[in-house]
């Protein structure tokens, strides 16, 4: 009998032991936008909780939207276009709010009723340009077609952003479903195509991928960007200016969302709650640069941050703005014109 | 004596081949043995050589890592190394992507912060900081471009303060570690350290680069390759650090399973043998030398170098096989030379030593040449010359069968004698006083010498022993000293021949206008005393005794008879029914007390 009771204590020992490393060697699995999360808060989120997080960074919706397939990721970070994409797909599952304390911080009205996915930053999509090499100011979208621009701008692989703003120039929705519209939208970015120098981080023709230095180097003059990426540069050089352009710039919010295929729902939430706190996603808005959603937490930031109408545009600067929203039914248009577009700029660059 | 001279020169030619060989075997084994010393002091001087160039390597990292970790220990000036981080790897980057050989560049405070630039498993910025009181671990995973696409974190098992890089160094020195395997990449290496100090004496940081020896190894296969051995490179702990085979373990000679031939050699070496021999895997036989060497004021490494036998031998033995075909071509030169030395030798030696015993033989017959190239032979060839000039004048008054048959019987002549029944023949030339009177001395000798000559030949070819010639007469006699049968016989038909003889050389004297001779001869057998008399210096072989006196006598009565042969009656009992006999008288013969019937021979 004793030994029977030393062995079954035993057993628990290591049942104990195992489920402890088990629980210790549980990893998070983020795929989010490059650098689109504060890495100290990271590090705080493991010094808090001993959870190992593995952060693996895209540069695009599409990019992301092809990789979660094939890897094993728990939380993703996907545009509101893409958010529907997913939920259609059936690739994502539906937060339980129950679980997220501080969920409450959230803006109540960007929340879904069905939550399947939670504001993380929302921001514009504008010009920004060098006044004094360009020569002119620019005012709406329809500048960045002047030919004094040639060669001169660079735009996003993007290919909402990029639709988007070519329906604001020609009158349209910026979500536009119907074909006619959208072919006129291709046909205006062709036109384009002479003053784009620099596409993604994919060069057109010369220069660098970083578009401060581009900047600096007036490899470029104007560029199609978002306004939380820019904030720096536009602090740092005095010549820069962002323009919220006339016929109504272009909003987009990213979401967090947690993938169907996820087995880690307890450290999932755990992150998620984390991320929500007031005081971790003020840090967060401040390291990162975009506009928060969460209420509790921007009333924690810094008056200059408020105030900064790169990241906090005023009611005047979202005058006939737009949020994008899912194309999904239009997407195989869109899609075709954009091959269609990117194939006449590589036939050009050769 | 000539198969004693072929034996002696076969013999002389025996030991001259042996010693050839003798003498070849020497040199062969000398050589080989020379040789075998020469690929090790080979071996010896590439080991050296190798010592030195992987001294100069790793002095070469170690060197240029020294002034990179001094500088990058001064990059901080306060001891929080992440304050200073951009910084800080922007050096290390320099570092990594110049020296291919560095596999990772860390800094290391005293309040436990960790930087580092790392290649293993990919090229990632790893820092560990305390937050919340958590030691928090951090990777920034970088692309080649150094540009970073993913992040890493997670709460920290590393502490660096207590490593030994960080731990052990001291003050204004350069720790250099035991090699050992890195966790990451497998891959066998040193680390380096240094540290900063403040003005209180307190370590505040501590800088460290990782090598690997991989390098050291990828020299050790090509020096290796260049001469088809292998070598092994082991530090002070007895650890494989560096080998030229494609050991990816890290392997402790005194704790290994494996038993390679470099495995082996290296476990002798340490074991203090500086050279010698082991079987490797295949049982093949490997030769190795070791050395050992300082790389700081604590620790020696050690080099190790084994090559197969096969490979030392094969040059070997090639050289002794050419050694072993010029030394039989060169035996083979000596024996020729040998055989015609001695054959030139040995022939007049021959020759001569066949010369002599015909000399012995008293056969002077015999035509010697004195024509070697050799002084000695030479010599010996005039001397036989001479020696047969003077035995052929000698024999001329000497009794030659007299002398063979002493030779033969290998008797020296002594006084004393035997009675023996014997022919007796006299000869006398009638009217030898009337006829030397009309000619001149110098005719005379010539034509008398001539006649002499003529009857000698005749006498001693029928076996017949001349005793004296006194003035014109010939004494001779038949029976002694050889014993012939039919002496009697053989006496008479020479008394017959010889007259004939004589009547054909008056026939030519006259038509010479020269005297004529006529001889008388008497033939008588009877007891005689028979044997050399005279003194111990001077002797004759002779007969003495009456019927000596009955043959003079017989020659004289020729002379009452006009006859020209006449023998006793003793003489005609033995040989009437031979020859035409004619009885003459019955008389009484001086020294004979009875009366004696004579005989004469018709021709």
């Amino acid at each position: 009998m004793k030994y029977t009771n030393i062995l079954i204590k035993i057993f628990f020992l290591i049942c104990i032991t195992f489920s402890l490393s088990y629980a210790n060697d549980k990893v998070l699995r983020i795929y989010s936008w490059t650098d689109y999360i504060d890495i100290n808060i990271l590090k705080k989120f493991v010094a808090k909780t001993g959870i190992k997080i593995k952060y693996d960074m895209y540069s695009s919706n599409e990019e992301m939207y092809k990789n979660i397939k094939s890897k094993n990721y728990d939380i993703v970070f996907p545009s509101t276009d893409y958010v529907s994409k997913l939920k259609k797909n059936d690739l994502i599952q539906i937060i339980k709010k129950e679980k997220l304390q501080n969920l409450k911080n959230i803006d109540s009205q960007l929340l879904d009723k069905q939550l399947y996915s939670i504001p993380y930053f929302w921001g514009t999509t504008g010009i920004i340009y060098n006044e004094k090499s360009l020569g002119f100011k620019i005012y709406k979208w329809s500048d960045l077609w002047d030919p004094r621009l040639k060669n001169k701008l660079s735009i996003p692989e993007d290919m909402e952003d990029m639709f988007a703003i070519a329906l604001k120039k020609i009158g349209f929705s910026a979500n536009s479903q119907k074909e006619d519209e959208i072919k006129k939208a291709y046909l205006e970015l062709l036109k384009l195509i002479p003053n784009i120098k620099t596409i993604g981080s994919n060069i057109k023709v010369i220069g660098s991928e970083n578009l401060e230095i581009d900047f600096i180097n007036k490899h470029i003059l104007a560029s199609i960007s978002y306004n939380g990426d820019i904030v720096e540069l536009i602090d740092s050089n005095k010549d820069l200016k962002y323009v919220y352009p006339k016929e109504g710039v272009i909003k987009w919010m990213d979401h967090i969302v947690v993938l169907k295929e996820s087995k880690n729902e307890k450290i999932v939430y755990e992150f998620l709650d984390f991320l929500l706190e007031e005081e971790i996603a003020k840090t967060n808005a401040h390291t990162i640069g975009f506009a928060t959603p969460n209420l509790n937490a921007k009333k924690l930031l810094d008056k200059h941050i408020l105030n900064n109408r790169v990241i906090y545009p005023s009611k005047q600067n979202l005058h006939n703005s737009e949020f994008q929203k899912n194309i999904d039914d239009s997407y195989l248009i869109y899609k075709k014109y954009w091959e269609l577009f990117l194939s006449q700029i590589k036939g050009e660059n050769k | 004596m000539i198969n004693r001279l072929n034996l002696i020169s076969v013999r002389f030619s025996i030991v001259l081949i042996a010693m050839i060989i003798s003498f070849s075997i020497i040199i062969m084994s000398y050589n080989f043995h020379r040789s075998t010393q020469n690929i090790y002091s080979f071996l010896y001087k590439i080991t050296d050589s190798i010592t030195d160039n992987i001294i100069e390597k790793t002095n070469y990292y170690l060197n240029k890592t020294n002034t990179h970790i001094k500088v990058l220990a001064n990059n901080n000036e306060i001891n929080n190394i992440l304050y200073s981080k951009e910084k800080n790897i922007e050096l290390m980057k320099q570092y990594i992507f110049s020296e291919e050989h560095i596999s990772s560049v860390y800094l290391g405070d005293n309040s436990g912060n960790f930087l580092q630039l790392r290649r293993n498993p990919k090229l990632s910025v790893r820092s560990i900081e305390t937050i919340d009181g958590k030691r928090i671990e951090f990777f920034e995973y970088k692309k080649d471009d150094f540009k970073t696409y993913s992040y890493e974190s997670f709460v920290s098992k590393y502490t660096p303060t207590v490593r030994h890089w960080y731990k052990f160094v001291q003050k204004d020195t350069i720790r250099i570690s035991d090699p050992y395997i890195y966790d990451f990449s497998k891959k066998l290496g040193i680390t380096i350290s240094y540290p900063k100090y403040n003005k209180y004496n307190e370590k505040i940081l501590v800088a460290g680069i990782d090598i690997t020896l991989e390098s050291l190894s990828k020299f050790l296969k090509n020096e290796a390759k260049k001469i088809d051995a292998s070598i092994a490179l082991i530090d002070n702990g007895n650890n494989i650090i560096a080998s030229s085979l494609n050991n990816k373990k890290f392997i402790n000679i005194n704790n290994t399973q494996q038993k390679n031939e470099l495995i082996q050699a290296s476990a002798k070496y340490l074991l203090g043998n500086k050279k010698g021999e082991v079987l490797d895997l295949e049982n093949e036989k490997h030769a190795f030398v070791g050395k050992t060497f300082k790389i700081d004021d604590t620790k020696s490494w050690h080099i190790i170098l084994t090559i197969p036998k096969q490979t030392i031998i094969q040059d070997l033995e090639k050289t002794l096989l050419e050694t072993i075909a010029i030394s039989i071509i060169i035996i083979f030169i000596f024996i020729f030379i040998a055989i015609l030395i001695s054959k030139k030798l040995t022939k007049p030696i021959i020759q001569i030593s066949k010369d002599m015993e015909e000399l012995h033989q008293l056969n002077l017959d015999i035509d010697v040449k004195a024509d070697s190239n050799i002084v000695e032979i030479k010599q010996a060839q005039n001397s036989l010359v001479s020696l047969l000039s003077g035995m052929r004048s000698f024999t001329k008054y000497m009794p030659v069968d007299l002398v063979r048959i002493l030779i033969k019987t290998n008797q020296e002549a002594k006084i004393g004698g035997n009675e023996k029944e014997l022919a007796i023949m006299f000869t006398d030339i009638e009217s030898f006083t009337t006829i030397s009177e009309t000619l001149s001395p110098a005719e005379l000798t010539a034509q008398l010498s001539q006649y002499f000559n003529e009857m000698s030949i005749i006498i001693t070819k029928n076996q017949g022993t001349i005793d004296k010639y006194i003035g014109d007469a010939i004494m001779a006699f038949w029976g002694a000293p050889i014993d012939i049968d039919n002496s009697v016989e053989k006496a008479v038909s020479t008394a017959i021949e010889m007259q004939k003889k004589l009547a054909i050389m008056n026939k030519k004297w006259e038509k010479e206008n020269k005297a004529q001779f006529k001889t008388r001869i008497g033939v008588h057998y009877g007891k005689t005393l028979v044997g050399n008399i005279g003194g111990d210096k001077r002797m004759n072989y002779t007969i003495i005794g009456d019927s000596v006196n009955v043959a003079s006598r017989l020659e004289g009565i020729n002379k009452l008879y006009s006859t020209n042969i006449m023998v006793s009656d003793e003489v005609y009992q033995q040989i009437n029914d031979k020859f035409n006999m004619k009885y003459i008288d019955e008389i009484e013969l001086k020294g004979k007390t009875t009366k004696t019937k004579i005989y004469t021979v018709e021709n």
